[in-house]
């Protein structure tokens, strides 16, 4: 760097006035102002966007979560807690609740694991590996509602999948139209969506644990296995750790595929909660009511987010 | 050596099973955007090679789909999804550099902020922010498209992670050479980071290639419509033109596709051999 | 790069002019950007003339092909005033009305209104009044419609098309079961039990199911079930904000309707989208649906149909579905006369009329274009349809049973298709029923 030549010939004259005199006691400060100068102008356009664009719209949604808009008596009014309280007095809710809860702890892991297993498997040196992991990431290329609208076919009793179910002897299943196998569905459909895509960052972390590290290990007499444990997944903590926490968000927040498929049925089994919000503030217009249940929704995000963070040590 | 070839021929086996399992509905879709309208359900069971293969071959969905205003609407998304990722790097960049390099006041509680913006899920607020935004005047605009995809918390998030990850020896050698902290960014992190950003215009592309519900709402022009869009419009109150809906899907998807297979190299290389580690 | 003169105390800045110039760089494209979005539309109050006309923003789910002819000809009668049709994907329709009508959105002028929601829109203050009119419209368009897009004895928008169902046929596959084909007068129309006789034979013979309506498990297609047998749309009360649904006749009617995906004759999991290729492809002997398809059936290669009556349950009347669309005014337009000019041209002039349904699938309004649409419906059929025109008149002068008045409909609609959903996949009607009357009862009392 051509510049280092003339600014090298500053440094002594730099690093003297740094540590001589009175000026020493302003030292941090002056540090700590240019710092935060420097961290203005790099964090401004992200945080006023993020500000204007994500959290104030947050808050409004805060303010309409207390208040009632009745479009028909031409009113809104203070309510305090009053729509919270509506939710917790509905039965539905509950269900809704605990059919989000139960999707939340299945598709994860798996999602996760899937991910991992996949970057971990493309990753080694095999024959065709850039196809494979182009075709692996090519579904979330895919529109969502173009996606749902296929599996949706796929998975009509007198569809494809029944017809390969058949060929392997195996009676047909009836997928989306069961409460019991509803649920499970999804967790397919939005599996294939979003497994490729994830697998890509976690392939990203894979390559930046330097080779040097499993040649020790290699020399030390480590197994595969034991590599993967004590190189790899070390290595991968902070991938992960983005991929654990963007996964989780990403998967309370997707609703799609329940909008096409099965409409939060049958008999609520799919019913997500932010489903179950969309539905209350587009198709139903009560959108105080639903800003509540959105901050429902934040609060467990939240709290599964905080623990996972946690659970994968602080990151400074 | 027959062991590890053996392991070799078991990951490939996976490999493709994996493969496979993630083309099929595509290949379906895709087959059945060269049917003609009555043949699209005819053969989904049971089971035969004319279920993938079209008995009969035609362009005919493909024709009437970029007659249409399809077309302008691919070009728009991309246009938006480009330029979302080119200036939403760049800020996104910046943002997770300063919050995981520079040490200043209340960097935890900005950091805080990031990570409560990326759990607002955005479809959630959409219609009062689509409100405000036609107050100022903003409503059916490229910017308005845009706007919303550039502050990325999630990026910022994965840039961060990233950057973290850098030793902080690099950051105190460029500072005895004097070097400010934009030039440490430029000149130094971002050189290093070419995964991460690649990962992180991914992020941001996929955000604006998948964007639905804030593009319909703020946009009233027909010519300013994107992809999904435009894809949405194909499903009518009286029946769905699916062969036309495939056809618009297969040309949505290879999109991210080409661009994926110019940019894979950027993850293959290691950075074992980029000093400092 | 050349050195930077240091003084002491002053923080070196040696990296400004890079970053600075990134910012300069994206501060310029958002100016720019931000300059090119501010030349977007925005209407004038003044009056248009022929150099400078009104531009009408109209909001609908129609393919713009269907609506163009119509378009045309009011431009052409009225060069003052252009009109720009905004499509927007159907499933979206209410949710971009609600939002654009809610903030008051001066740029939308005039939408189409489903019938069944006007009471919802006119009390949150979406539609214009415009019962001065009333005396104009009367006679012009059909009875029901009109009754459909008034409430609380008010006119709220002016109707448009109308809707009814026939029951189509797969001669083929009825005479493989040895089933005598039904007839099309409305006289000879089937009931329900002899329906289904029929269609178990036909898929005995052969056929892969018997029977599916268009409509699966939609409360348009499905209300008239209860309704024949006098069990009611469901609402009651003074302004239909009471569930009625657990009454006899609605769960006898439902428990049928329960049983027809229970015994393999209709099949689940197939949506309302993909219903008409089961008809089209020979996989189903009787299909329930709107006049709209006798365009494609009658283009399908290898299709042999036939039409008749809608069915009715034994010992119960006869009812069919109807409504369909009005178009109203945007009460904050700033074009209220261009605007009920158009209406006024689609909904009570004849040439209007005729224009709008030419390339659209739906029975008009208007009386007059009503006659010439059965007219040329007959005449489509080049002698298989003959009878036709009676048995729509009927259908939609006799028999219509219209959907519930109430502010709470989209509401209704909504739990109720979602239980009737639930009942088709294995729900017991009862219990499902009794749901949706908690449910709706829980929604009602928002509405307050």
């Amino acid at each position: 760097m051509a510049a280092h030549g003339a600014v090298g010939a500053l440094s002594p004259r730099s690093d003297a006035s740094l540590r001589e005199g009175p000026s020493r006691r302003l030292r941090p400060n002056r540090r700590m102002q240019r710092n935060t100068v420097a961290a203005v102008g790099m964090l401004a356009p992200t945080m006023a966007m993020l500000l204007l664009l994500r959290i104030l719209p947050g808050l409004n949604a805060v303010w309409d979560s207390m208040h009632k808009s009745s479009l028909l008596a031409g009113t809104t009014r203070f309510v305090g807690l009053g729509n919270f309280d509506f939710l917790l007095h509905s039965e539905g809710f509950y269900r809704t609740l605990g059919v989000t809860l139960l999707f939340a702890l299945l598709i994860n892991p798996i999602q996760i694991l899937l991910a991992l297993g996949l970057a971990v498997l493309l990753n080694e040196r095999l024959p065709g590996q850039g196809i494979w992991r182009t075709v692996v990431f090519l579904p979330i290329a895919v529109p969502a509602a173009a996606s749902a609208v296929i599996w949706g076919v796929a998975m009509r009793p007198d569809g494809p999948i029944n017809a390969m179910l058949g060929f392997i002897g195996l009676p047909p299943q009836p997928f989306l139209t069961s409460p019991a196998q509803a649920l499970p569905s999804i967790i397919v459909v939005l599996t294939w969506i979003g497994v490729g895509y994830w697998m890509i960052f976690l392939i990203a972390g894979l390559n930046d644990i330097p080779q040097d590290y499993y040649e020790a290990a290699r020399l030390d007499g480590a197994s595969k296995w034991q590599r993967f444990w004590h190189v790899t997944l070390p290595g991968l903590r902070r991938p992960l750790a983005f991929v654990l926490v963007a996964d989780t968000v990403a998967n309370f927040t997707v609703f799609a595929p329940v909008q096409i498929l099965t409409n939060g049925g049958p008999q609520g089994s799919t019913n997500l909660l932010i489903y179950d919000t969309f539905q209350r503030a587009f198709v139903v217009g009560d959108a105080n009511v639903a800003a509540a249940e959105v901050l429902v929704l934040l609060l467990v995000m939240l709290g599964i987010v905080i623990l996972q963070f946690r659970l994968l040590g602080r990151e400074g | 050596m027959s062991a590890p070839s053996l392991r070799r021929t078991g990951s490939l086996s996976l490999a493709i099973t994996a493969a496979l399992l993630s083309l099929l509905p595509i290949l379906w879709t895709v087959s059945s955007s060269f049917r003609p309208a009555t043949d699209i359900f005819r053969y989904l069971s049971p089971l035969s090679v004319r279920s993938f293969v079209p008995s009969q071959v035609t362009l005919d969905n493909y024709r009437a789909l970029l007659s249409g205003p399809f077309l302008q609407a691919t070009v728009n998304s991309l246009l938006v999804a480009v330029v979302t990722v080119i200036i939403g790097l760049a800020i996104c960049a910046s943002a997770a550099f300063a919050l995981s390099v520079i040490d200043f006041p209340g960097r935890s509680w900005i950091f805080g902020l990031v990570v409560v913006s990326f759990l607002v899920p955005f479809d959630a607020i959409a219609i009062p922010l689509a409100s405000t935004f036609r107050d100022v005047g903003l409503a059916d605009s490229y910017l308005a498209l845009i706007l919303p995809g550039l502050g990325n918390g999630l990026a910022v998030f994965l840039l961060r992670q990233f950057f973290l990850g850098l030793p902080k020896e690099l950051v105190e050698a460029a500072e005895l050479d004097g070097m400010g902290w934009w030039r440490i960014l430029w000149h130094i992190y971002v050189p290093l980071s070419r995964p991460a950003l690649v990962s992180a215009g991914l992020i941001l592309f996929i955000f604006q290639w998948q964007a639905f519900l804030w593009p319909l709402l703020i946009t009233t022009s027909p010519e300013k419509d994107l992809a999904a869009t435009s894809l949405a419009k194909l499903s009518g109150q009286t029946g769905v033109d699916y062969g036309q809906l495939f056809a618009g899907t297969a040309v949505i998807t290879i999109v991210p596709i080409l661009l994926l297979l110019i940019f894979q190299r950027q993850f293959t290389q290691s950075l074992a051999n980029t000093g400092g580690k | 790069m050349k050195p930077v003169k240091q003084r002491p105390g002053q923080p070196l800045r040696t990296g400004t002019h890079t970053s600075g110039r990134q910012l300069i760089i994206v501060a310029v494209a958002l100016v720019t950007a931000l300059s090119l979005a501010a030349c977007g539309s925005s209407g004038d109050g003044e009056a248009g003339t022929a150099d400078s006309p009104v531009t009408l923003n109209f909001v609908g789910p129609e393919d713009p092909a269907t609506l163009e002819p119509v378009i045309k000809l009011f431009e052409k009668e009225n060069p003052s005033i252009q009109v720009e049709y905004q499509p927007v994907p159907f499933n979206d329709l209410n949710s971009i009305l609600e939002t654009r009508l809610a903030s008051e959105d001066s740029t939308l002028d005039v939408y189409t209104a489903d019938q069944p929601r006007i009471p919802a829109l006119a009390a949150k203050g979406f539609l214009l009044d415009l019962t001065e009119e009333l005396p104009e419209v009367e006679d012009k368009v059909l009875e029901g419609s009109l009754d459909a897009s008034m409430y609380q004895d008010k006119l709220w928008a002016l109707p448009i098309w109308s809707s009814t169902q026939l029951l189509y046929y797969n001669k083929e596959l009825l005479s493989a079961g040895k089933v005598t084909p039904p007839a099309i007068a409305p006289a000879d129309r089937l009931t329900w039990e002899q329906l289904v006789t029929d269609a178990t034979a036909a898929q005995d013979a052969g056929a892969q199911y018997g029977f599916t309506f268009d409509q699966v498990s939609r409360y348009y297609q499905l209300q008239p079930l209860p309704e024949s047998m006098g069990g009611g749309s469901g609402l009651g009360g003074d302004d239909f904000l009471e569930p009625d649904l657990t009454n006899e006749q609605w769960v006898k009617a439902f428990t049928w309707y329960g049983e027809l995906f229970e015994s393999g004759l209709s099949p689940r999991g197939v949506t309302p989208e993909q219903t008409p290729e089961l008809f089209t492809t020979g996989k189903v002997a009787y299909f329930l649906g709107g006049p709209w398809w006798l365009g494609e059936f009658q283009g399908t290669e290898g299709l042999d149909f036939g039409v008749a009556p809608h069915p009715y349950f034994e010992g119960g009347t006869p009812a069919t579905p109807t409504d369909a669309w009005s178009w109203g005014i945007n009460p904050a337009s700033e074009h209220p006369e261009e605007a009920l000019a158009f209406l006024k041209f689609v909904s009570l002039s004849e040439p209007g009329a005729t224009a709008s349904v030419e390339s659209a699938p739906f029975p008009p309004a208007n009386v007059e274009a009503f006659d010439s649409y059965l007219t040329r419906l007959e005449s489509s059929g080049e002698g298989s349809l003959n009878g036709i025109s009676d048995l729509v008149r009927e259908e939609l002068t006799k028999a219509a049973v219209h959907r519930p008045r109430s502010v709470g409909y989209i509401q209704f609609e909504t739990i109720m298709n979602k239980a009737f959903e639930d009942i088709r996949n294995g729900a017991e009607a009862g219990a499902a029923l009794d749901q949706a009357s908690t449910d709706f009862t829980e929604q009602a009392s928002r509405l307050q």
